[in-house]
């Protein structure tokens, strides 16, 4: 009877596993320009990449644009550990937080077009029950969510979310199904008061967007924006989709003792509305932020209002995150003013800087979270600058 | 190491109880595993499924309740996110009520062994490799609410095959201190049948 028992344990255990066997074909690879090899520092860069890989990093990422205006993309690592799959820059990564960037730019895209003010109040476009039953939200301007000062509960933070979207793995959310988390909620402040960083304001201007467009966002961006750049490796998930299919693996270290584990069933959540449901290759994500600063996709007066910047409150401050704009987030590094935005999900963290001065973009993205890969992504960024800049 | 003494301290403490008295029966049940607090959810959410097997001692008769000591071995898959042995040891208070049917509550005490179901992976030589996932001890505390009816008489005693619900609101941990999430809540949802053998 004992020896029954213990067998069933055992191959209950084996039996229950969840390993994919995915080969290199599984992970989607879009065409780059063959530009990469072609820059004097490639060596140079690659073996940087290839180094803080050793440090401690499932898989990186990177593309850098040096002052003199040639690009470099590069990765190392694996996408997939337990498949033993290289990490490639054809691959696309989960960028997260730094897809707000794209929502900004999409609602400053209706601004130019006459149809958003960003002085009104998000009431004077939409209605329905989240904005009855999220307190504030009828209180709040355009403005005040692209900047994150409206004060709105975070949905993100309760950890009734966090439960939720590891009992249910791969549940498709709408939108509104994600701000019932931020239900009854006591905002953080008045609107306009001070700033606190919330996902709340984007899920709601990614709804701002498909109301006043009539699209949906996913659609509204690839026809207003990534597609007239030309950057076909750009998508941005819907609740139809996931974007774990061909995506490199995330890894999160959820015990806290630096071991990880496959995460792609907690970071799904992310991956549909307007607060960071975009996955790209490097390269592409650097060609949008470049050719947005340059004024390439929205008005110059628009650029301008995304820019316009505010001295964050001293506990918001952090890693050369001193200003906020509408839309970017303002870094006073040693090397100049740079404009973008990081992403972090349970799985991957980027970051996307283009500094307009100099011309100089770092963009990079590692597909695993933990307290020592968020101390080897500081240094990494830190090093990267140096090496930029200091050539 | 401590927190395994610690354990088997408190089993061999409610075994040599339950050992000087009579009574034993026996169950097997399915269990719809949550990793969530109590709510709707942990019926209308996605199936996790497990299996236990039962053990249980009447130490005490009352006039309108029964004290019953408990012990249950099982094991759960949470897609994705977790492999769990566990055991649990408990107390059951019981109140039979009209129609032969029991309800009953008792705290619970137990041990959690958890493995990774897709794997564990740690940086060895300057590169991430998958390693040998040997498991996670953890404990388990917590509460359990159950209603038993007697489903089959057996012929010739007074035994019978009884059906039972069982529903577990336990706290694993620690779980991630590390990580500031100390502790994690799970629901076991248990369908099952018991019956008295000796």
């Amino acid at each position: 009877m004992k020896t029954f028992l213990l067998l069933l344990l055992v191959v209950s255990i084996i039996s229950c596993t969840n390993y994919e066997e995915l080969k290199p074909e599984d992970y989607t690879c879009f065409t780059l320009p063959a530009i990469a090899q072609d820059h004097p520092r490639a060596d140079e860069f690659q073996n940087f990449v290839n180094a803080k890989v050793r440090e401690g990093l499932p898989g990186l990422n990177m593309m850098v644009r040096t002052n003199d205006g040639r690009a470099w993309f590069g990765a190392a690592g694996k996408a997939d550990i337990h498949n033993n799959i290289t990490l490639s820059p054809c691959h696309r990564m989960i960028i997260a937080s730094v897809s707000k960037i794209a929502t900004a730019a999409a609602v400053f895209k209706l601004v130019d077009a006459g149809k958003i003010d960003i002085n009104n109040k998000l009431s004077d476009y939409l209605s329905g029950e989240y904005m009855d039953k999220i307190e504030n939200a009828k209180e709040v301007t355009i403005e005040q969510l692209l900047d994150h000062t409206s004060g709105l509960f975070d949905y993100l933070n309760p950890t009734k979310w966090e439960l939720t979207s590891i009992n249910e793995p791969y549940k498709s959310e709408s939108p509104a199904e994600k701000l019932k988390f931020a239900y009854g909620k006591s905002p953080d402040h008045a609107p306009g008061e001070t700033y606190a960083y919330s996902n709340t304001n984007y899920v709601l201007l990614g709804l701002l967007v498909e109301k006043v467009s009539g699209q949906t966002l996913a659609t509204f961006l690839a026809e207003q924006i990534f597609i007239p750049l030309g950057l076909n490796s750009v998508f941005v998930g819907d609740e139809q989709t996931h974007l774990r299919n061909g995506t490199p693996k995330g890894y999160l270290d959820i015990h806290g003792n630096e071991t990880l584990i496959e995460s792609e069933f907690w970071y799904h959540y992310d991956l549909a509305t307007g607060d960071g449901g975009i996955i790209t290759t490097m390269y592409d994500l650097g060609i949008f932020i470049e050719e947005l600063l340059a004024g390439n996709v929205i008005s110059s007066a628009s650029l301008a209002t995304m820019k316009d910047d505010f001295e964050l409150p001293e506990d918001w401050k952090g890693f050369y995150h001193e200003r906020n704009g509408h839309g970017f987030e303002i870094y006073e590094t040693p090397y100049g003013t740079a404009y973008g935005h990081t992403g972090a999900v349970y799985g991957f963290l980027t970051i996307a800087w283009h500094f307009p001065d100099s011309g100089v973009t770092i963009i990079h993205s590692i597909n695993g979270v933990s307290d020592k890969i968020f101390d080897i992504r500081e240094q990494l960024t830190d090093d990267l600058m140096k090496m930029v800049f200091e050539e | 190491m401590k927190r395994q003494l610690l354990f088997c301290g408190i089993m061999l403490l409610v075994i040599s109880h339950a050992d000087a008295q009579q009574h034993w029966k026996f169950g097997v049940s399915t269990i719809k595993a949550s990793l969530f607090y109590p709510s709707i959810k942990n019926f209308s959410g996605p199936y996790h499924p497990g299996f236990s097997f039962l053990g249980e001692r009447l130490v005490k008769t009352r006039k309108n309740s029964n004290k019953i000591i408990s012990f249950e071995g099982g094991f759960y898959h949470h897609e994705y996110f977790q492999n769990g042995i566990f055991l649990l040891g408990g107390i059951n208070y019981e109140y039979p009520i009209k129609s032969k049917l029991k309800l009953s509550w008792g705290p619970r005490l137990g041990y959690l062994h958890t493995f990774s179901p897709t794997g564990k992976y740690q940086h060895i030589d300057g590169e991430f490799k998958q390693i040998k996932d040997w498991g996670r001890p953890t404990g388990l505390v917590g509460l359990a609410l159950g209603v038993e009816y007697p489903m089959i008489n057996i012929k010739d005693s007074q035994n019978s095959v009884d059906l039972f619900f069982n529903y577990q609101v336990l706290v694993e941990g620690p779980f991630a201190p590390g990580a500031g999430v100390p502790v994690i809540p799970h629901i076991f949802s248990s369908l099952g049948i018991k019956v008295k053998l000796f």
